[in-house]
């Protein structure tokens, strides 16, 4: 009995392989799936995949000892070849950090390990997160600049 | 041959399974912006019925002021022999973010000239609409800073408003 049923594993093997390569031959391949990530101005400090969050002032009040600027912006997820529906996991973690201030998206607290934005951000359409950057009246002035990277994976 | 079948099935679900998988996708985002130092000054206390104090504009009302009247809320009143004077403190406090500053100059300047016969005073300096008077040169940030307020009233003064603003300014050394 265990000869028979080895045998017989064998031979399915051995037969689906011959019957895919024989699929490889005959048909095209389909396009391999792909996930594009972009970036889509909702305020006027955006473009493409700048924010530009202009002059940070702190607000003058002397019992806030930071300065938080918030900055909406938009990401769409689309896959090709398009299908309707679908979902995707977004993350992001800070590419290069600027150590003089704090990042946050959508409330979540970005640092060098890739941290969960949203777990099902459906696909083809606009969704719009929220940036936040703590910068404490401490740290000197001067330009600053941080890094977000972003991945994207389909569910 | 039933062990069979199923065998073979599981084989071909597995086979087709591995072929699925998910599509991922990377960006940057990129954040820029400049980070400008800035100082501010508020008036933290003043002599008599004062609002907006914690603000960098204050106001207080001394109401019907006379010499042989009582003292306004927050101030003393004290006869000379040709004027009298009325004294008091204002507190103003600067705050620095995103400065490497230490220390400030703070100065003071009358919006408006005084009066006829009436003086104002801060820090037993003179002030005048002119010029601005130096309170101090070493402030401290973050702290309040105390400075003594006289207006003195001459005998010979009319009988009238002495409305006027003192006019604060903070400069990081």
């Amino acid at each position: 009995m265990k000869r028979t049923l080895l045998l017989a594993i064998v031979i399915s093997l051995c037969a689906g392989s011959a019957l895919f390569a024989g699929r490889r031959r005959a048909v095209a391949l389909p396009p391999q799936d792909e996930l594009t990530i972009e970036f889509v101005a909702v305020a006027a400090s955006t473009y493409g995949d700048v924010i530009d969050l202009g002059v940070i002032t702190h607000p003058g009040r002397h019992d806030r000892r930071r300065t938080i600027v918030r900055q909406l912006f938009g990401v769409r997820l689309t896959r090709l070849p398009q299908v309707s529906g679908g979902t995707a996991v977004l993350r992001a973690s800070l590419k290069t950090d600027d150590p003089r201030c704090t990042v946050t998206v959508d409330g979540i607290r970005l640092g060098a390990a890739m941290a969960m934005i949203d777990p099902r951000v459906p696909l083809g359409v606009v969704t719009t997160h929220r940036l936040e950057i703590e910068v404490p009246d401490s740290v000197p002035e001067g330009p600053l600049m941080s890094g977000i990277r972003w991945e994207a994976t389909t569910n | 041959m039933k062990k069979t079948i199923l065998v073979l099935v599981a084989v071909a679900t597995f086979a087709i399974a591995s072929t699925a998988s998910a599509a991922t996708s990377s960006g940057t985002l990129t954040v820029t912006g400049t980070i400008e130092s800035s100082i501010s000054l508020t008036v933290e206390s003043a002599g008599g019925t004062t609002s907006g104090t914690g603000t960098a504009a204050a106001t207080s009302d001394l109401g019907n002021i006379s010499k042989y009247g009582s003292a306004p809320t927050g101030f003393t009143l004290a006869r000379g022999a040709s004027n009298w004077t009325l004294s008091s403190t204002v507190g103003v406090q600067v705050d620095k973010a995103n400065l490497t500053s230490t220390d400030y100059t703070l100065t003071a300047q009358l919006g408006s000239a005084p009066a006829s016969g009436v003086t104002w005073k801060l820090n037993g300096s003179t002030l005048s609409d002119s010029a601005a008077t130096t309170l101090t040169s070493t402030g401290t940030y973050g702290s309040t800073g105390s400075y003594s307020w006289d207006i003195v009233v001459a005998d010979s003064a009319a009988a009238a408003a002495v409305d006027n603003a003192i006019n604060f300014t903070a400069t990081s050394n």
